[in-house]
């Protein structure tokens, strides 16, 4: 087996389209690359942002169009038959393949390998991992352990001197909090697994947690992957290949195919690029994307739906409307300083509590409170697991507006 | 016989049209710079970082060349355009300049010199004899700007020729700050320098591709320490400071680091 070959846990997931590029890989992430937009698509991004700027928000990108109008989202069960979540074993196999080396090396290069993913793109990627080859799972300190620089948190790795079994600690942004007591841990965590004391693991890290922790502890990790961008080919193949009854995806203003079940997999429609460049190569915030922009006649929701075709293996194919705008929340450029501080706050840290923020911000509990609640109405947050993070579809906005008030940002 | 000599004739004469053009091209040029001030205006105070002051800058620079189109558009339309009598009118504007309005033309020279020099720039953060503050406009005769108070203060440009002008930011986005801690000297410097470090490290206005540097000097009353940082806009300057200060010092008395408690430095001349 070649470092390209992933491990053959379930064979019929292997078949690959000669010259395509493979569907998910991991690469270092330097060698990532954010992908490109259609000069027509950037010209319509220019204009929607200079008309943001003048405060005068395209209502037509608010509203459906006036064909649209007349469409409706599609039902659940649909939705999970024409665009299913993805499936968490695909980029399972494929850091599997890119850790290949590493998994079986006697002598690996680096004790730990660190796994960086951008907010919303393959959560509980690394659990999965973990869950497959045995590895023990470390969770992550409280927030009192945080605060107090508890290094007892040290007591659950297992007693590893790389030769037995490693271990997974999925989300290091959980490790540390932006605060003057809140480095401690993380400092000693990064020395310790850099230096080999933890012996062989892997870290998962979010990418916004990552470019923090790089000043914090500016070692250099050449070793650290991400999963590559999914340019308009890839999305696609992610669009498309857990579909399993022909399919056409038209636009619902011009009618213009832009997907077909079974694909081809040689011509990207432009607004697959288009949307794969507006979310920057994250296939999970592109896969938000495309479920909300999915659009049916409102007599189809009636129908049910079936798992399996009614008889033979052809059948008819199946026609959904694709919005022709993005369905996402819009933030003006009035936002004010306070909420540029908490949304950067909640990427820094792959979402907080609510309680503390204002340990970390140098705002008032309720002003806090205030700005989550208006966020959470204007659909840019959502509160998950008890923290509060930043939605999928908010993402974009919210990454835009911080990266044009120059604040700090992922690499990605 | 001297009134039939061509050249001697300096003015031209001007009829109903001519009058017209006249009165029309000021009236042009001030509308057009009323409004790209406005617009330029309105529209950098919507952007941040460089784009912000890149786009403020340009104001000065377009008015004074507008202010010059019309000038040279309108002087052959009333002047006889020859080498003597250029030299003639402007040698007399220049001499009743001089005399009558001295420090009004050394303000209006000084203004054009601010603008090609760049000494300052709207959105720099300037500070002029006592004065420290934003550049909102810079006209041809003035430069305005407004303190952390939210005080306007007009400055003549001629101020450039004798005082030195201190710009913070120079046209960038990016503009250190200075935190300023006194302690007892009997502490643990390298300690205290990390945990400073760490104040500014985690400070949500940090600018965090720029250094942190923290700066200790010994003092006869005990340690002045200076935490030097870049925050993300340099507009928030005084709220990056504070919280610089007020987190520094919570950590710092959480250490049990004392702070120093002479009240005033002793004036060695009063003591001698």
């Amino acid at each position: 087996m070649t470092r390209s070959d992933p491990p053959h846990h379930n064979p019929g997931d292997e078949e690959h389209v000669p010259d395509s590029p493979p569907f998910w890989s991991f690469v270092p992430i330097g060698e990532y690359q954010v992908p490109g937009l259609p000069t027509t698509g950037a010209i319509a991004d220019a204009w929607a942002s200079f008309k943001r700027l003048l405060r005068k928000v395209d209502q037509s990108a608010l509203q459906p169009a006036r064909d649209e109008a007349k469409l409706r989202a599609l039902p659940e069960v649909q939705l999970e038959h024409l665009a299913p979540p993805i499936d968490p074993t695909k980029p399972t196999d494929a850091l599997d393949a890119a850790l290949y080396d590493w998994l079986h090396g006697e002598t690996p290069d680096w004790p730990v390998r660190f796994v960086i993913n951008q907010p919303h793109a393959h959560p509980d990627l690394l659990d999965l991992w973990a869950a497959r080859h045995g590895a023990t799972v470390i969770e992550p300190p409280t927030i009192e352990q945080i605060l107090a620089g508890d290094l007892d948190w040290f007591d659950q790795w297992p007693v590893n001197n790389g030769a037995g079994p490693f271990w997974v600690l999925p989300q290091l942004a959980h490790c540390y909090l932006r605060h003057t007591d809140g480095l401690k841990l993380v400092r000693a965590l990064l020395a310790r697994a850099d230096a080999g004391e933890l012996g062989r693991g892997v870290i998962g890290c979010d990418s916004w947690a990552w470019a923090y922790l790089m000043h914090i502890w500016p070692v250099p990790h050449a070793g650290a992957l991400t999963a590559q961008a999914f340019d308009g080919q890839r999305l696609t193949r992610l669009l498309t290949h857990q579909i399993k009854r022909r399919a056409g995806f038209r636009n619902a203003k011009t009618g213009r195919e832009i997907l077909t079940v079974p694909s081809d997999d040689i011509e990207v429609h432009p607004e697959i690029v288009r949307l794969a460049a507006h979310t920057r190569g994250n296939p999970g915030t592109a896969l938000t994307y495309w479920r909300r922009s999915l659009r049916t006649e409102p007599h189809e929701d009636l129908i049910e739906t079936t798992d399996e075709p009614a008889s033979g293996d052809v059948f008819d194919q199946e026609d959904v409307w694709v919005s022709a705008h993005l369905n996402e929340p819009v933030m003006t450029n009035e936002v004010d300083e306070d909420v540029a501080l908490v949304l950067h706050a909640m990427l820094l840290h792959d979402g907080l509590p609510a309680a503390l923020l204002p340990t970390l911000l140098p705002l008032t509990h309720d002003g806090c409170l205030a700005i989550l609640l208006r966020l959470q109405r204007a659909r840019l947050v959502e509160c998950r697991d008890e923290r509060w993070i930043v939605t999928a579809t908010g993402y974009s906005s919210v990454r835009s507006l911080l990266a044009g008030r120059d604040y700090f940002t992922d690499g990605f | 016989m001297n009134e039939d000599l061509p050249g001697t004739q300096i003015f031209r004469e001007i009829d109903l049209i001519t009058a017209l053009e006249i009165a029309a091209i000021p009236i042009v040029a001030t509308i057009l710079i009323l409004v790209i001030q406005r617009a330029l205006n309105w529209l950098g105070q919507r952007l941040y970082g460089q784009r912000r002051l890149t786009l403020l800058a340009l104001v000065p620079l377009l008015r004074l060349l507008i202010g010059i189109s019309a000038i040279i558009l309108i002087v052959p339309l009333v002047i006889e355009t020859s080498l003597q009598n250029m030299v003639a009118v402007l040698g007399t504007v220049g001499i009743a300049l001089g005399f009558a309005l001295k420090d009004y033309a050394s303000s209006l020279i000084a203004g054009v010199v601010a603008i090609g020099e760049k000494t300052y720039r709207n959105g720099d953060w300037v500070r002029i004899g006592d004065h420290y503050g934003e550049v909102i406009h810079v006209g041809m005769r003035t430069v305005e700007l407004v303190t952390a108070d939210d005080d306007r203060i007009v400055i003549p440009h001629n101020r450039l020729w004798n005082d030195s002008i201190v710009n913070s930011n120079d046209g960038k986005p990016r503009l250190q700050c200075v935190a300023d801690f006194y302690l007892h000297p009997d502490h643990d410097a390298d300690l205290v320098r990390s945990m400073l470090k760490d104040v500014a490290l985690t400070s949500p206005y940090l600018h965090l591709d720029l250094p942190v540097m923290v700066v200790i000097k010994e003092r006869p009353w005990g340690t002045h320490y200076r935490l030097k940082a870049y925050p993300v806009d340099s507009a928030q300057q005084f709220r990056f400071v504070t919280d610089l200060t007020v987190r520094g010092k919570a950590v710092l008395s959480h250490q049990g680091v004392r702070f120093a408690a002479t009240t005033a430095i002793p004036n060695v001349d009063a003591t001698a």
